[in-house]
């Protein structure tokens, strides 16, 4: 019993710094999530999300995650986002930002086919002072593992001297070097209506540890909620879950 | 109105006799230059029209086409079934009012005081002083009226010591080939006994006013309607009329014009800017070369440049750093901002990179700064408030990443009203937007349709299979990719723009939300109608979060 007790003791003082969100940390407010992050997602850093092109999940969990981002910043704290002007994932559609709570005004679009002008691109957005984030769409630059380290590198230290925060976005891509990795996918998620909600699985965290699961977005109140603490939907069917549950995996 | 009165306003009005305001009216103006755009033959009846309270009224109309009966004011369906062969075309006023700016800026060859008022289709000059180096004040008429000629326009010429005078005979008595000259030493001794007095002057002023319409006081259009149905529809009555009883009946604005018509009430003209070149050089004895002579050579430029413009407290929006080389080359860079500037700061980190790029060749010997689309600014100590603004902030990152990467690839989006889903957002370079786009945010509660997050522009084709012609579809088929659709909201139907619908291939979209069995939402749309019997053509338009 004392064993036992000491043993909670030491456990509780190892997650201590994980129950309250640390200073230049962003909370998600979803326990594991922010325990496995090491109190939440860090800011003024470089992270990295992969997904498939072919849906929404990349963009829509960015910009859930932009949403309690900027939350406290000034509302007019310009987004820069760098990509190639063709993507085969089509466009930002500033309509559907709206609808989702997110002011298309804030968007400031760099539109650079060329990866490395791109990245340098981001690395001077990161260096200018009142910009609220940088997003850059450059995963094609992972096929060259020497430039893709090299680039990773340079982003995350000019996130760290800026103080801004960074988004990588890849289909897939190798996460050393970044804050953070995130491989994003599509869930239907039973009884959310037609509320956005991911399977979001974190591969890699600095300092902290991997996690997966589902969260679901409440897009205007910017809350995410973990969708295996929500109380289960009475009519869900077990085995769609555990197909959902095995497609996170 | 006593004798005293009368006596001090032919002092006021004497003070400016020797003003020599030259009107040109120029009525086919806008119709010449949308039949030299369109490429219409020149003797062709052609008529401008405009929205007014959402009816289409000629605002414009060339001389054949007034000679077969239409004119301004007429309605575009009268103007139609009158005279069916003429050619109609929308106004733009826009483009009116920057041809007769460039036309009051060619004037400046007679005198540098000139302007427009493109309301009235008309650009003036003030040739007083500046007249005689064209021979007087007829010889600048007649040359006036040659050189118009000869560029196939037909301007009606006035001149007068007054704008008012000058405007009321150009527009209502002067006659194309035939310029008005009211003005000057030639009409002082020329006109009656009393020649070169200032009373007789006034009186031949008179004389030549008075039997022209009331509409050449540039009244609003009730004070016309009023003057009327008083009967009073020359200007010889009016000016008989005690100035009491007129602003009683008709308000303040009357006897103002009343009196700027003879020059016994001022008038503000506001003439064309000379705009003076912002422009500092340095020379060297020996010409430079190397990056760290070069970045000095930028840095003495951008010192120079700013001291300038503070002195004449300006502030400029382009930035043109430019190099001789000793063989007789010269290069320059352009640097465009966002908001007007003149501090040093912002200009030396936008040409940081510069001088790598300069090729010196054997060397540079000369080198400027020139600035550019000038506006006036306060200087730095007037403003309290010096902590930058966001927006001052976000301009700054647009002119850096601007000069980094061209201004053509910094963009943002813009709002459109348009239903269309491809066409309610526009991407503009952000150096070209004057303020930020403004977006309806519709919130939570908002009934609006669902809009995805990422747009396929063009929609890319899908097949799809339904288990009706009118229902959701079931299996997607998209690069090489099978999706089972497990849910479906819609449908929500958009129509093409009802004034294309002449075009065949235009169709209504019937836009569904669907949920694969892997959870990816998709905007699917059908092209067609099934129930009008028309060809359905699944289109895959975005992606939902």
């Amino acid at each position: 019993m004392d064993r036992k007790a000491a043993f909670n003791a030491l456990k509780k003082q190892i997650l201590l710094p994980f129950d309250q969100p640390a200073a230049g940390r962003m909370a998600f407010a979803v326990d594991r999530l922010d325990q496995a992050l090491g109190g939440g997602l860090a800011k003024g850093r470089a992270h990295l999300v992969t997904g498939s092109l072919l849906d929404g999940a990349v963009a829509g969990f960015l910009l859930a995650v932009l949403g309690r981002l900027l939350a406290g910043a000034s509302p007019q704290a310009p987004v820069v986002c760098c990509g190639s002007p063709r993507g085969l994932a089509g466009q930002l559609y500033g309509p559907g930002l709206a609808q989702l709570g997110f002011d298309p005004a804030r968007l400031v679009l760099v539109c650079e086919s060329h990866p490395l002008r791109g990245m340098g691109a981001a690395e001077e957005a990161l260096a200018c002072p009142g910009v609220g984030a940088v997003i850059a769409d450059y995963g094609m630059l992972a096929s060259r593992p020497d430039m893709w380290q090299k680039a990773a590198r340079r982003l995350q230290l000019a996130a760290e001297q800026g103080g801004t925060t960074a988004f990588v976005t890849a289909v897939s891509a190798p996460a050393a070097g970044f804050e953070t990795g995130w491989q994003l996918a599509a869930a239907r998620l039973d009884g959310s209506g037609w509320q956005p909600g991911w399977s979001v699985a974190l591969q890699h965290s600095r300092g902290g540890r991997p996690w997966s699961g589902l969260l679901s977005w409440q897009p205007h109140s910017h809350r995410f909620t973990d969708i295996k603490q929500a109380s289960p939907h009475p009519l869900a069917k077990p085995g769609r879950k555990a197909r959902a549950d095995r497609q996170a995996a | 109105m006593n004798s005293e009165s009368e006596d001090s306003q032919t002092l006021v009005a004497g003070r400016r006799a020797d003003r020599q305001l030259v009107c040109v009216y120029l009525p086919e103006l806008a119709v010449h230059q949308a039949g030299r755009a369109a490429g219409w033959p020149d003797a062709a009846p052609a008529a401008l029209w405009q929205l007014q309270q959402n009816r289409q009224i000629l605002a414009c109309v060339s001389r054949s086409a007034g000679a077969a009966g239409l004119s301004v004011g007429m309605r575009l369906a009268d103007a139609r079934a009158l005279l069916p062969e003429a050619v109609f075309a929308p106004f733009d006023p826009a483009a009116l009012a920057g041809l007769l700016d460039r036309l009051a800026r060619w004037a400046w060859r007679y005198s540098p005081l000139a302007g427009s008022d493109p309301a009235a289709s008309l650009f003036w000059i003030e040739a007083g002083g500046a007249s005689h180096l064209q021979g007087g004040p007829a010889a600048l008429l007649a040359d006036l009226d040659n050189r118009l000629t000869a560029a196939g326009l037909s301007g009606h010429i006035a001149m007068a010591p007054c704008y008012g005078a000058a405007f009321a005979l150009a527009c209502h008595a002067a006659r194309p080939g035939q310029p008005i000259c009211l003005s000057g030493p030639d009409f002082a001794s020329s006109s009656g006994s009393l020649s070169g007095s200032l009373s007789g002057r006034r009186r031949a002023l008179i004389a030549a006013l008075s039997p022209l319409p009331v509409a050449a006081l540039r009244l609003e259009a009730d004070i016309l309607a009023g003057l009327a149905q008083a009967g009073l529809h020359k200007i010889g009555p009016l000016l008989g009329q005690k100035r009491a009883s007129l602003t009683v009946r008709f308000g303040p604005q009357l006897v103002w014009r009343r009196d700027q018509l003879l020059g016994d009430r001022d008038e503000r003209l506001q003439p064309l800017p000379v705009e003076q070149p912002a422009l500092v050089s340095r020379s060297w004895a020996e010409p430079i070369s190397g990056p760290e002579a070069l970045a000095q050579m930028i840095t003495d430029l951008i010192t120079d440049m700013t001291g300038l413009m503070a002195r004449r407290q300006l502030q400029c929006r382009l930035l043109e750093i430019g190099w001789q080389r000793v063989d007789g080359q010269c290069g320059s860079q352009h640097f465009a901002l966002s908001r007007p500037t003149r501090a040093a700061s912002l200009l030396r980190r936008l040409t940081a990179d510069l001088a790598c790029h300069i090729d010196a060749g054997f060397g540079i010997e000369y080198g400027w700064a020139r600035a550019g689309r000038l506006s006036f600014g306060l200087p730095e100590n007037l403003q309290l408030d010096r902590r930058p603004s966001p927006s001052s902030l976000l301009d700054d990152l647009v002119d850096h990443l601007s000069a980094r990467l061209g201004s053509e690839k910094i963009r943002r989006l813009q709002p459109v009203r348009q239903w269309q889903p491809d066409k309610a957002q526009q991407s503009l370079p952000a150096a070209a937007l004057d303020q930020p786009p403004l977006w309806a945010l519709p919130g939570p509660d908002s009934l609006s349709a669902p809009r995805p997050l990422r747009l396929l522009s063009p929609p890319e084709q899908l097949e799809a299979t339904a288990l009706l012609p009118d229902h959701a579809p079931r299996l997607l088929r998209w690069r090489g990719q099978n999706w089972v659709v497990q849910r479906a909201s819609g449908p929500e139907r958009i129509g093409p723009p009802w004034w294309q619908t002449s075009q065949p291939a235009r169709r209504s979209t019937d836009y569904y939300r669907l949920e694969t069995e892997n959870g990816a939402r998709l905007w699917v749309g059908r092209h067609g109608l099934p129930e009008r019997g028309e060809q359905a053509e699944w289109v895959l338009h975005g992606f939902f979060a």
